[in-house]
């Protein structure tokens, strides 16, 4: 199949997603509102401490902003595919894809996809609720091309995030249930990608970890372009570092799943 | 001319509880069958039930993440200090785990009951239907979950230097016990607009991400948000006021107080329980 098949069942099926996320609407809402809730939970938070005259390595601004723009681009670097795939491989749904001129990969991409434009539209109103309340604390940059590398960092972050799931859920070719490592995988991410608090908050003696992890590029180093004072250097290495990274787990999911695939017994077919 | 009955049913039958003590006992001999019997049933997917304390114990250690981060760059925020804040996150834990022992994932099923129309068989039952739907499922493993919050709880309080009294400790789980109860009564009010609406899901995850801000003192908070946090959704009352009780800060005042506000959810409770069936439409019939 080429690419340009591939692309056009992919809208095919992102057009049959989208109708049906929209029926779904005052329920992405609700999700959305919970999406916000945690980051400005802890906006609340980190500005308590400042104010009662902690020593943060970081200023108002670098956390109001962090925090504000967090629930966005956490939204649009989120996958939740594990569970789903684990699901079809288990009950032997997955053969229906098999025999079909396409891959329940793309149903999976386009369902991704969709539902981020259904809850982009819930969420951005909420976002820009609680921006507005504190807004003399917001800083962002003006410069082009800063936004255009975040457009970048965080499309490779969503990359990432995506083929991160996809290797989990595989591991129901071998496993029975692979809840309890999704739901690891999802806790130990929290804290490596910055969504619990800012990877500038750890402690000095990890920061040379911290840094080149892996996870920081699933979310935190896509904020970092906006928000921190990156050098020049730091720009190029961490953007290298991101598209390998996600080339790499991208190459790790399909040889997982093409491996797996040889071992499906087709359960329940 | 005489009137022939038929031998099984009797013209004026007993009631099945004389009493309301009769009706408490019936009820708590039945739940003990259902801990029983979940017990059992979580003991049929042990992985699950071993991975359930895993990710607990991970879940536990890394929620103190933001706190020592935090207390790494000052000594206290507001008046707590680091070890109390702690100590708040191990209770915090203490009281989820008994809501997710006693009634998570009935929570989780309300819903389809109403939508399903299961409910039916509910409420023929010789059972106190709420009782039933509330109470049915128990998760026992989460109990560990709750023994790694006591410990946390004894991490905290030593870090903070502080050895309550035996009355210290006795305030703070009648208070525990009363912010369970109470955050169980919103919980269960919040799933019971499933009567009106068709899915719940999304609100349920709402209010649990509400409840996050019950790991963190109502002191931390702005003053709106902190009236909200005690007085609405009383996440406040089950955290922050029993780790003060066990600081020494604690009161009968508030432990009373608790009581008198349990009574009346719970009251609260029943009367929704019951104005909201009547709304039920029987899907299956």
């Amino acid at each position: 199949m080429t690419l340009v098949q591939s692309l056009r069942i992919i809208r095919r099926l992102i057009g049959i997603d989208l109708s049906t996320a929209m029926i779904y609407r005052s329920e992405f809402l609700l999700y959305m509102i919970s999406a916000v809730l945690g980051p400005t939970i802890s906006l609340m938070i980190w500005r308590t401490a400042l104010s009662s005259g902690a020593d943060l390595p970081v200023d108002a601004e670098y956390l109001t902003t962090y925090f504000v723009l967090l629930g966005i681009v956490s939204m649009l670097t989120s996958s939740w595919i594990s569970g789903f795939l684990a699901e079809e491989i288990r009950l032997g749904r997955l053969s229906i894809w098999i025999v079909r001129p396409g891959s329940t990969h793309f149903n999976g991409i386009a369902n991704n996809l969709s539902e981020k434009v259904v809850k982009g539209i819930a969420l951005v109103p909420l976002i820009g609720g609680v921006g507005w309340f504190v807004r003399d604390a917001i800083a962002l940059p003006s410069d082009p091309a800063r936004w255009a590398m975040f457009g970048l960092s965080v499309v490779a972050a969503a990359v990432m995030v995506y083929a991160i799931t996809v290797m989990v859920g595989s591991l129901a070719f071998w496993l029975d249930d692979v809840t309890g490592i999704d739901r690891g995988r999802n806790l130990i991410m929290t804290v490596l990608r910055g969504q619990l608090v800012p990877l500038a908050l750890f402690p000095v003696w990890s920061r040379d970890i911290m840094d080149v992890q892996p996870f920081r590029f699933t979310l935190s180093f896509s904020l970092e372009l906006v928000i921190g004072d990156l050098s020049r250097r730091e720009l190029i290495i961490g953007m290298t570092l991101q598209m390998l990274y996600a080339t790499l787990f991208l190459f790790a999911a399909v040889r997982i799943w093409q491996r797996g695939l040889r071992s499906y017994t087709a359960a329940g077919a | 001319m005489k009137e022939h009955h038929h031998p099984l049913i009797s013209p004026v039958r007993p009631p099945l509880d004389p009493t309301m003590f009769h009706a408490v006992r019936r009820h708590f001999r039945l739940w003990r069958r259902f801990a029983a019997q979940s017990l059992v049933r979580e003991m049929h997917f042990r992985t699950q039930f071993i991975t359930q304390i895993v990710v607990g114990v991970v879940q536990l250690v890394l929620s103190l993440v933001p706190v020592l981060l935090l207390f790494s760059y000052t000594d206290e925020v507001n008046g707590w200090s680091g070890g109390e804040v702690i100590a708040l996150g191990g209770i915090y834990q203490i009281v989820f785990a008994l809501l997710a022992i006693a009634i998570e994932t009935n929570m989780g099923r309300i819903s389809g009951y109403i939508r399903q129309g299961e409910l039916d068989l509910i409420l023929v039952r010789p059972v106190s239907s709420q009782f039933y739907v509330m109470l049915r499922w128990l998760q026992p493993g989460e109990v560990f979950t709750g023994l790694t919050g006591v410990g946390v709880v004894i991490i905290g309080l030593a870090r903070a230097g502080a050895s309550p009294t035996m009355v210290e400790i006795v305030q703070a789980t009648i208070l525990i016990g009363c912010g369970a109860i109470l955050l169980a009564c919103c919980w269960a009010a919040a799933v019971f607009v499933a009567f009106w609406i068709t899915t719940v899901g999304p609100m349920e995850m709402v209010f649990r991400d509400f409840l996050e801000a019950g790991k963190y003192p109502v002191a931390f908070y702005p003053f709106a948000i902190r009236l909200f946090l005690v007085a609405i959704l009383p996440v406040g009352f089950a955290t922050t006021f029993p780790t003060e009780a066990l600081v020494g800060e604690g009161s009968w005042t508030i432990v009373l107080l608790g009581i008198a506000l349990c009574a009346v959810a719970l009251y609260g409770l029943r009367a929704y329980w019951r104005f909201a069936v009547r709304f039920y439409a029987s899907a299956s019939s």
